[in-house]
C-alpha cells in the first residue's frame, strides 16, 4: 500500500512554501535566480499532480497521509493529514495548471514593476496555501491555508502601491474577508463543540448521529457564508470586482481561477461530503439561489464598466455563480457541470485576464472607454481574447459550450423531476446570462479590439512571446477541455462526482476500514454522466454554415467602407452628440467611434431604474459591503436554524 | 459560569460588527475587525473548556486516563488563531496609513474611488 | 517623541533588563515542548529587546546595531531549517514532520522545530519594529513587506 506517490501531496505544498522562502533570499541578490526559483517551485507540483491521475482518478485511491505519522487512536483521529480523493485532485489540478501559467507569465508581464522577490515570495505562498486548503484533511488547516491565502492575495492586490485605487481594494478585501474568515472559525468552534474532531472524514462520519443538531444548523450557516466569501458570492461581489480591478494581471487569474475555486471546492465538501444536507430542500434552494442571484446580479453589473478588468471581474463572479447554482441541485449531472464548468472558467477566465493584462502591458490603459481598434496593432492577442471570449460566452466548439450546456440540462432535469418551477426558472436564468454574457463581451470586443484606432495607441506593439505562450497555453487549453467533453467526463468527472458520492470510502481512508460502517454514514455509487448534446456533427455543420453566412456578409458590407480614417482625434466629448447619429444616419458616421458603454444603450436605458439601483448599492464604502455580508449572515443563519 | 463566555463572544462579535457597519472611520474600522476576532477566539478557547481540568501540559510518561485536562486542540487553535488576528491587524493598519497619504482622508464616505 | 539626551536613569534600565529579557526569551523558546509558551512567543519576547535599545540609546543605536538585511536573510533561513527538519522525516523513509531524531524518547524533533520557530519569529519581529521605528519620526515610509506567517 505505501507506494512513492504517497508522498506526493505534501511534497507539492512544500516545494512551493520551499521556492517562497528560497525566493525571498536568493531573490534580493538576483532576479534571475528568484525566477528560475519559482519557475521551479510551479512546475513540480504542477507534475506530482498529473502523477498522482493514474492512481486516484482513474484507479480510485484516496491518498491519506498523516503528519508525523500520527494515525488516528481508538477511532479519534488526533493528528493533522492531508486526504487526497478525486475532487481534491480535480481542484489541485486547476490550481496547480493556473499558479503554472501565471506564474510564467508574470515573468515578463511584471518587468516594469520594482521588488520582484516580494511579489514572487507571496505569489509562491499564495499558491502553497491554495493547494493546501483542497488538498487538506483537516478543518482547521483548511483555515490557516484560507487567512494565508486572503493575506497574500491582499499584499499582491495592493503591489502596486501607486496604482489608482490598489490601496482601497485591498483594504475592502482584507475587511470583508476578514469577517468571511471569522464566519469560518466560528463554525469550525461550533462544529468541534459538538463532534470534538477537526479531521473532515470523521466529521463526515459523525454527522448523521447528529441530525436535527441546531449548534450543528448553526455550525453549517457560518462555513456556508465563509466558503461564499472565498468565493465572492452574491452580496459578497463588489471585493471581487474592487481586487480584480486593481490588482496585477497575473494576480487577477489567481484571485478568480483559484481563490474563487477554493470557496467553491469549500461549500462543495461542506455541503456534499461533511454535512450531507445538499439533497435537504432547504440547502438546496439555498445554494442555487445564491448562486442564481449572483450569476444574474454580476453579468448585469458588467453592463456598468468602463473598466477592462473591473467588467471581467463581474463576469468571474457570474461564472462562478453557475457552479454554485448547479452545485446546489444535489444530482451527479448537476455536480459534474459544476465541475465542469469551474474547471473552464479558471481556463478561459485566466484567458480573459492575461489578454486584459496584455493590453494593460502595452497601453498602460484598461478604460474602455479609451481603447479602441488595438486588433491592428496586436493581431494575436485580439485571437486570444476572441477564443476566450467565445469560450465564456458559451460558444461551440469552445470549453464554455460544452459546460454550459451540461449546465442548461441539469437545472432543466432537475426542474422536471422534482416538478419543481424554481429550478426551471433558474434555467432560464442560467440562458438569459449566457446571452447577457455574450452581449457584453461583444461590447468589450468592440471597444477594445475593434473600432477605431485612437492617434495616442498608434505605436503600440505586440506583447512578447514571452507573454503569449502562457495565453496560448490556455487557450489550447479552452479548445481541447471543449472538443473532447466525453474524455473530460471519463478521466475527470466522473471520478470526482463519485468521490464526492462515496463517502465511506472517504472516511474509511482516514480512519481505518469499516468506520463508516459503523456510524451508518450513507453512500452511493455513481455510475458515468451521460454526456449532453455537446458534440452533434448536424448542428455544427448549420452552425459552420450561419457564421459563414454571417462574416461574409459583414465582410461584402465592411469592405465598402472606407478605411482611410483609421485614426479618430480625441474630442470624444465634442462628437457626444453624434453618437446616436451613427446609429441612424449623419454625415459622421465613420468618425465616430462606438464608445464600449453606449453599444447597448436601449438596454441600459429600458433598465435604468434597476441599473440606478445597483449604483447605488455598489456603493464603494467598506461599511455597506460590510453590511451586505452582515445581512447574509443573518439571512443564512436564519434559514439554516428554521427551516432545516 | 460558561453562559457568560458564550454571552461575551457573541457580544464583542456583535460590538465589533456594529463597528464595522457604522463607523466611517478606517481606524474603528479596524478596531471592529479585532474586536469580531477575539470574539472569535474567546469562542474556541471556551469551547474547549472543561470546568475543574488541569492545563493540558504532560509529557508523554506522565499521560494516564485519569488525568483530567482541558482539551488542548481548541488552545493551540486560539494560538494560532490569535497571530492570524495581530498580522490582520498589522495588515490592514499598514493599508490605512498608505491611504491616508495617498486619499488624504481615512473617511470610508470618500475612500470610494472604486465604485459602480 | 524623541526625547532630547536619553535620561542616566533610563538607560541603565534598559541595559539592566536587556539581558534579562534576552534570556527570559530563551528559556521560553528553549522550554516550548514541555511548557507554555515556545518559539512564538519566545521570539516575541526576545524581539522586544530592540525597544529596550530604542528607548535606552535611541534609533541611531539601534540601527548600528541590527542589521536589517541579516534579520530579513536569519528569517528565512530559520523557515527552511524548519521545512528541512520537517522534510528529513519524508527523506528517512518516514512521514512529514515525523519525530525520527530521538525516535522512542521523550524529546521529539518538534524541539528543534520549535527552536527554528522562535528564531523566525525572533527575526521577523525585530525586522517590523525596525521598520516601525523608522517610519516613527519622519511620519511614515514603509515599504510593503509579506507579514509574518503563523507556524
Amino acid at each position: 500500500m505505501e507506494q512513492f506517490w504517497n508522498e506526493f501531496p505534501i511534497l507539492s505544498v512544500i516545494t512551493l512554501f520551499l521556492g517562497a522562502f528560497l525566493t525571498s533570499l536568493v531573490g534580493r541578490a538576483s532576479e534571475k535566480a528568484g525566477r528560475v526559483v519559482s519557475g521551479i517551485a510551479v512546475t513540480a507540483p504542477l507534475a506530482m499532480m498529473l502523477c498522482l491521475i493514474r492512481p486516484v482518478m482513474l484507479q480510485g485511491q484516496i491518498i491519506t497521509y498523516w503528519l508525523g505519522g500520527w494515525e488516528p487512536v481508538e477511532g479519534w483521529a488526533i493528528g493533522i493529514c492531508l486526504e487526497v480523493d478525486a475532487l481534491s485532485l480535480f481542484f489541485a489540478l486547476i490550481v496547480t495548471v493556473a499558479v503554472f501559467v501565471s506564474c510564467f507569465y508574470a515573468f515578463t508581464y511584471m518587468n516594469h514593476d520594482d521588488a520582484l522577490s516580494n511579489y514572487y515570495t507571496l505569489f509562491l505562498m499564495l499558491s502553497g496555501s491554495v493547494l493546501g486548503l483542497v488538498l487538506s484533511g483537516d478543518l482547521f488547516n483548511v483555515f490557516v491555508m484560507i487567512e494565508i491565502m486572503t493575506f497574500t492575495a491582499v499584499a499582491l492586490t495592493a503591489f502596486r502601491t501607486t496604482y489608482e485605487g490598489a490601496l482601497e481594494g485591498a483594504f475592502k478585501y482584507l475587511a470583508v474577508g476578514s469577517l468571511g474568515s471569522t464566519c469560518v472559525l466560528v463554525g469550525i468552534a461550533m462544529t468541534y463543540s459538538q463532534l470534538h474532531t477537526l479531521n473532515l472524514a470523521q466529521i463526515a462520519a459523525l454527522v448523521p448521529a447528529f441530525r436535527g443538531n441546531t449548534v450543528l444548523h448553526m455550525a453549517f450557516a457560518f462555513l456556508f457564508v465563509g466558503f461564499g466569501t472565498k468565493a465572492f458570492l452574491f452580496p459578497f461581489h463588489p471585493l471581487a470586482a474592487d481586487a480584480h480591478a486593481v490588482a496585477p494581471a497575473s494576480i487577477s487569474l489567481m484571485i478568480s481561477g483559484v481563490l474563487t475555486k477554493c470557496g467553491v471546492y469549500g461549500i462543495i465538501r461542506l455541503i456534499y461530503v461533511l454535512f450531507q444536507n445538499a439533497n435537504v430542500v432547504t440547502v438546496s434552494y439555498l445554494v442555487t439561489g445564491f448562486g442564481a442571484v449572483s450569476m444574474f446580479v454580476c453579468v448585469t453589473m458588467a453592463f456598468n464598466q468602463h473598466n477592462f478588468k473591473r467588467l471581467l471581474a463581474f463576469h468571474s463572479i457570474s461564472q462562478v455563480g453557475y457552479v454554485i447554482t448547479v452545485a446546489g441541485l444535489s444530482s451527479a449531472l448537476g455536480l459534474g457541470a459544476g465541475l465542469y464548468h469551474a474547471m473552464n472558467h479558471t481556463i478561459f477566465k485566466g484567458l480573459l485576464f492575461l489578454t486584459a493584462g496584455a493590453v494593460q502591458h502595452q497601453t498602460g490603459s484598461l478604460d474602455l472607454d479609451r481603447l479602441g481598434g488595438l486588433s491592428r496593432r496586436m493581431p494575436k492577442t485580439t485571437a486570444l481574447f476572441l477564443i476566450g471570449a467565445a469560450s465564456i460566452s458559451g460558444l461551440p466548439p469552445f470549453n464554455g459550450f460544452a459546460s454550459k450546456w451540461m449546465i442548461y440540462q441539469a437545472t432543466f432535469t432537475a426542474g422536471l423531476i422534482h416538478h419543481n418551477l424554481f429550478y426551471l426558472a433558474v434555467c432560464v436564468c442560467a440562458l438569459i446570462t449566457s446571452v447577457l454574457t455574450l452581449a457584453s463581451f461583444i461590447k468589450v470586443t468592440q471597444s477594445v479590439f475593434f473600432g477605431q484606432l485612437p492617434a495616442e495607441y498608434a505605436g503600440v506593439e505586440e506583447v512578447p512571446l514571452s507573454m503569449r505562450a502562457p495565453m496560448w497555453v490556455l487557450a489550447a487549453l479552452c479548445l481541447l477541455t471543449g472538443i473532447f467533453p466525453a474524455q473530460i467526463q471519463r478521466f475527470l468527472l466522473t471520478p470526482a462526482v463519485s468521490a464526492v458520492a462515496n463517502i465511506p470510502a472517504y472516511v474509511d481512508a482516514a480512519m481505518g476500514e469499516g468506520y463508516a460502517a459503523a456510524h451508518g454514514v450513507p453512500g452511493a455509487e455513481v455510475s458515468a454522466l451521460p454526456v449532453g448534446g455537446a458534440w452533434s456533427p448536424l448542428s455544427w455543420l448549420a452552425l459552420l454554415f450561419s457564421v459563414t453566412c454571417a462574416v461574409a456578409i459583414v465582410a461584402i458590407l465592411g469592405s465598402a467602407r472606407d478605411e482611410a480614417h483609421e485614426y479618430i482625434s480625441q474630442t470624444q466629448d465634442g462628437a457626444a452628440g453624434a453618437k446616436y447619429d451613427s446609429f441612424f444616419s449623419g454625415e459622421e458616421a465613420v468618425y465616430s467611434q462606438v464608445g464600449g458603454s453606449d453599444l447597448f444603450w436601449g438596454f441600459k436605458h429600458n433598465w435604468k431604474r434597476y441599473f440606478a439601483v445597483m449604483q447605488r448599492w455598489h456603493s464603494g464604502i467598506v461599511n455597506d459591503y460590510t453590511l451586505y455580508g452582515v445581512a447574509a449572515i443573518a439571512f443564512v443563519l436564519l434559514v439554516c436554524t428554521l427551516a432545516l | 459560569m460558561m453562559i457568560v463566555n458564550y454571552v461575551g463572544c457573541f457580544a464583542l462579535i456583535a460590538l465589533g460588527v456594529y463597528c464595522m457597519v457604522t463607523k466611517h472611520d478606517l481606524i474603528k474600522v479596524v478596531i471592529g475587525m479585532s474586536l469580531v476576532d477575539y470574539g472569535a477566539n474567546l469562542m474556541v478557547v471556551t469551547v474547549g473548556f472543561h470546568p475543574g481540568g488541569t492545563a493540558p501540559i504532560f509529557t508523554i510518561s506522565e499521560l494516564s486516563r485519569a488525568s483530567f485536562f482541558v482539551d488542548p486542540i481548541p488552545q493551540a487553535l486560539t494560538l494560532t488563531s490569535i497571530v492570524i488576528g495581530a498580522c490582520t491587524t498589522a495588515m490592514s493598519l499598514s493599508l490605512c496609513m498608505m491611504l491616508k497619504r495617498q486619499y488624504g482622508t481615512l473617511d470610508t464616505r470618500e475612500i470610494r474611488r472604486l465604485r459602480g | 517623541m524623541k526625547l532630547k539626551k536619553k535620561n542616566v536613569i533610563v538607560r541603565c534600565a534598559a541595559d539592566l533588563f536587556l539581558p534579562l529579557a534576552c534570556v527570559f526569551g530563551c528559556y521560553v523558546v528553549f522550554h516550548g515542548n514541555t511548557s507554555p509558551g515556545g518559539g512564538f512567543q519566545g521570539g516575541v519576547l526576545i524581539a522586544s529587546a530592540i525597544l529596550l535599545v530604542y528607548l535606552g540609546h535611541g534609533e541611531g543605536q539601534v540601527k548600528h546595531s541590527f542589521s536589517q538585511r541579516l534579520l530579513h536573510s536569519s528569517e528565512t533561513i530559520a523557515e527552511m531549517i524548519y521545512v528541512v527538519i520537517a522534510l528529513l522525516g519524508v527523506f528517512t523513509g518516514l512521514n512529514f514532520c515525523f519525530n525520527f531524531v530521538f525516535a522512542g524518547r521523550e524529546l521529539e524533533t518538534s524541539v528543534l522545530m520549535n527552536d527554528a520557530v522562535g528564531y523566525h519569529v525572533m527575526a521577523g519581529i525585530i525586522c517590523l519594529l525596525m521598520m516601525m521605528l523608522s517610519t516613527l519620526d519622519r511620519g511614515g515610509e514603509t515599504t510593503e513587506e509579506e507579514e509574518e506567517q503563523p507556524k
